[in-house]
């Protein structure tokens, strides 16, 4: 069920009615029904793979608090490898055995080819599957007490607002909310309710729309020329936050109406002056897990430079793949490691101009303008399905750099755009809208300044925020991209 | 819950004038007239005396101007129009279309391998259900906004636009009572050029889907035989393109689909005239790369009179 459709109109209302309803002991079966109903709106099937790692990370958990030695760490071991295995053969199977056929009949010239399967992607697998994780890994590390009831830890792999793209939780934040009395809270319900029309807007307004741009362009490249393939880029950087940070603005506005509260997982993220600092306002939920259950354990910066950057590199190209079985994305996770590498590199020297020219202003705003850039270059591998798009549309990007002087380029933008005149004007508007609110957002409080005004101008922006997402809008069932990993 | 009360008010209270505004623009919207309302009102009609029927999509709807056909005519073509709404169609009318003697199918570079429900425009389907009272040919989701609302089939900008003229609009202002909607050049020359024929042609080229061919042909196959009761001719046409359109084209497709008619035409003993690369239509014919304009639809309406219906 997707958060934009008219099915999660009539289900979250409903949900939240018998939500306040019911009695508090009967609390945690709603949900988890509406969960399963939710999870269901996919491919209804996969709802056993859920409960398979359920049942395995429930029974490992119970197991691996009452054990000590070896019997703890294989306990660990067989909820890992069952979680890990899911993922494996849904995800990367093929994947795997597609690059083994190449290379068996490319290279070792033989006829030895493997079948591939013709499965689904269960929808979010990547997500649940994580938080499943750090759940065994927490209580292994005895950080989190085993959960004993069982309806409860599905409740805490399953709650529906963060079941197919996250936020990822931590046990130790979530699962106790499961089990406090929530109390209709009026100041609650109405921020939960603002953040999901924030989250909607961003969605349907800014980043489907920026789609009908980015979509035709990425997919037939060549049928455009540089300018405009330097545009869908850029529009493709605000896309792709719009649509994720809509849908966690979603999901925690939901949760929050009910008295939970989920992780922040963005924090505007393109006003970064560093790749590490993007990487502290970028799906927070994701690289706080790879930080502290594989950059950590595999010794983080506490060791010798080059395994310090090996680790780096073995963390993001590893989270290139958790993104999707793809060598793009691969090459993706592995140039933000090479940008954060350079980054820890030239750092002291940047530091040290920066203290002699003593332009704070100009120089944050450079930094943050080059780390957008670079960003941006790294989406392309993230969006383009293969390398001849990616490297068709990098050389594209090149060339119209070099031709921004052109008097005929904003013409030739107009005419090859794969939108009209309005639409496209209209997307820059929302991306500069966007950035002012955020930009703005670092001064004050915008909400806090919202809530102080008297109930006229209150009202007043949360229709106009209504009929921008009716009448701006796009609604046409596009799924959110990450729902893909 | 007792303390979700004063919220309960206030999210009432606060819903109340949007949903004032919103049935008010829903009721407003039925009765705005369109492309579809207005053909099936036409043919509704003039099916009784017309002698011609022509069928097809937006090349047709565009390019085939009955006024210059000798007998008398009437063009059922819409947008992106398929092979089983012109099937649909001509069931609805056939029992009211006592004089008729030609039905015109027109054949574009895609119509064997389009249908709407699973294209870029599906949407469309609910335009022939609501209007043509059609039902369409797969399972639409009762999940879809736009089988209830007519903001959300129009969609919600154009009916703002609607609302700003106080819903006094007319969608398909230049419909003739023969059904054709002329297309005249302003700044359209723009359109004509290889890109924008690369373009069109690739947005064909997304809606092609080789697994629609087999319905397709039987829905072909059906409107020949149903004409084939009433003893009515059956012309098969393929319109005129502009070069920067057929020249981006697959070749073989194009061929296939040439050679595809041509044994449907001898098979079913049926006439098949394929105009689609006609030296006889110039750049000053098209409004873009794959319609013809004003003048090419004169010009294309006269060739149809002179070659086919005489």
């Amino acid at each position: 069920m997707l958060f934009n459709s008219l099915q999660f109109l009539l289900f979250f209302p409903i949900v939240t009615i018998l939500y306040f309803i019911l009695r508090h002991q009967y609390r945690w079966f709603l949900l988890l029904m509406a969960s399963c109903l939710f999870y269901c709106a996919f491919i209804p099937k996969y709802l056993l793979i859920l409960l398979f790692t359920i049942v395995i990370d429930y029974f490992a958990g119970i197991i691996i608090e009452n054990s000590i030695g070896k019997k703890r760490k294989a306990w660990l071991i067989i909820s890992l490898i069952a979680n890990i295995g899911i993922l494996a053969i849904f995800k990367y199977y093929n994947f795997l055995i597609e690059n083994f056929n190449l290379l068996s009949t490319n290279i070792l010239e033989s006829n030895t080819t493997l079948p591939l399967l013709n499965i689904i992607l269960p929808i979010g697998l990547s997500f649940h599957t994580f938080q499943a994780m750090s759940y065994t890994i927490e209580v292994y590390r005895g950080n989190q007490k085993a959960e004993k009831h069982f309806g409860i830890y599905a409740l805490y792999v399953m709650f529906y607002p963060q079941l197919v793209a996250g936020p990822i939780e931590r046990p130790q934040h979530i699962l106790h909310q499961f089990y406090e009395k929530h109390e209709f809270n009026y100041a609650k319900a109405t921020a939960g309710l603002r953040l999901i029309l924030w989250g909607l807007f961003k969605k349907c307004v800014i980043a489907d729309r920026l789609a009908n741009f980015t979509d035709p362009v990425f997919n037939f490249p060549n049928n455009y020329d540089d300018a405009t393939i330097t545009i869908a880029a850029i529009f493709f950087s605000f896309q792709i936050f719009c649509d994720f940070s809509g849908y966690s603005d979603i999901a925690l506005g939901t949760a929050k109406v009910m008295g939970f509260d989920l992780m922040k997982n963005f924090d505007r993220p393109y006003s970064a002056k560093s790749i590490g600092e993007f990487w502290s306002r970028w799906h927070i939920s994701l690289s706080t897990w790879f930080r502290d259950y594989l950059y950590i354990p595999l010794g983080g910066n506490r060791t010798t430079i080059p395994r310090y950057y090996m680790n780096i590199m073995i963390v993001f190209m590893i989270s290139g793949l958790w993104h999707g079985a793809n060598w793009t994305f691969i090459v993706w996770g592995g140039l933000h490691g090479l940008f954060l590498i350079i980054e820890s590199l030239v750092k002291p020297g940047v530091n040290s101009i920066e203290k002699k020219i003593n332009l704070t202003k100009l120089t944050d705003t450079l930094k943050t303008v080059f780390i957008f850039c670079i960003v941006t270059i790294a989406w392309i591998f993230f969006r383009a399905s293969n390398f001849n798009i990616a490297f068709h549309m990098l050389k594209a990007i090149g060339n119209g750099i070099l031709n921004l002087g052109n008097t005929n380029t904003i013409h030739n933008v107009f005419q090859s755009s794969p939108v009209i005149k309005e639409e496209l004007l209209l997307s820059f508007f929302l991306i500069i809208l966007l950035e002012l609110i955020h930009a703005v957002s670092f001064r004050i409080n915008i909400e806090a300044f919202l809530l102080k005004q008297n109930i006229i101008v209150r009202w007043g922006v949360y229709y106009i925020g209504i009929t921008c997402i009716i009448l701006l809008g796009v609604f046409e069932h596009r799924q959110f991209i990450y729902f893909q990993f | 819950m007792s303390n979700a009360i004063p919220f309960i008010k206030r999210l009432i209270l606060f819903l109340l004038p949007l949903t004032i505004i919103l049935l008010y623009t829903e009721v407003q919207l039925r009765k705005i007239p369109n492309s579809y309302s207005k053909k099936k009102l036409n043919l509704e009609k003039q099916i009784g005396n017309a002698e011609v029927l022509v069928l097809g999509s937006s090349q047709a709807l565009h390019g085939i101007d009955p006024t210059y056909f000798s007998l008398k005519g009437i063009n059922a073509a819409n947008i992106s129009q398929s092979l089983y709404y012109d099937k649909e169609i001509l069931k609805r009318e056939i029992d009211k279309a006592k004089n008729l003697k030609y039905l015109i199918i027109t054949v574009s570079y895609f119509t064997y391998f389009y249908e709407i429900h699973n294209s870029l425009e599906s949407w469309r389907d609910l335009y022939y259900q609501k209007f043509w009272k059609l039902i369409p040919n797969a399972e639409t989701t009762i999940w879809d906004a736009k089988n209830y609302s007519y903001i959300a089939l129009y969609t919600p900008l154009k009916t703002a636009k609607y609302a700003t003229s106080n819903f006094n609009v007319d969608l398909a202002p230049t419909l003739k009572t023969n059904g054709y909607i002329p297309l005249i050049n302003k700044k359209s020359i723009k359109f004509i050029s290889d890109q924008e024929g690369k373009k069109r042609v690739s947005l064909h080229n997304s809606i092609i889907k080789i697994e629609n061919f087999k319905h397709t042909i039987a829905y072909l196959n059906e409107i020949i035989e149903i004409a084939k009761t009433k003893n009515i001719k059956v012309v098969i046409v393929t319109p005129p393109v502009y070069k920067t359109y057929y020249e981006n084209c697959n070749e073989k497709l194009v061929m296939a689909n040439d050679h595809l008619t041509q044994s449907i035409s001898n098979y079913d003993n049926i006439k098949y005239f394929n105009y689609l690369k006609d030296k006889r239509f110039d750049k000053n014919d098209f409004y873009d790369n794959d319609h013809l304009n004003l003048q090419g639809a004169k010009k294309f309406s006269s060739i149809i009179n002179t070659e086919i219906l005489k």
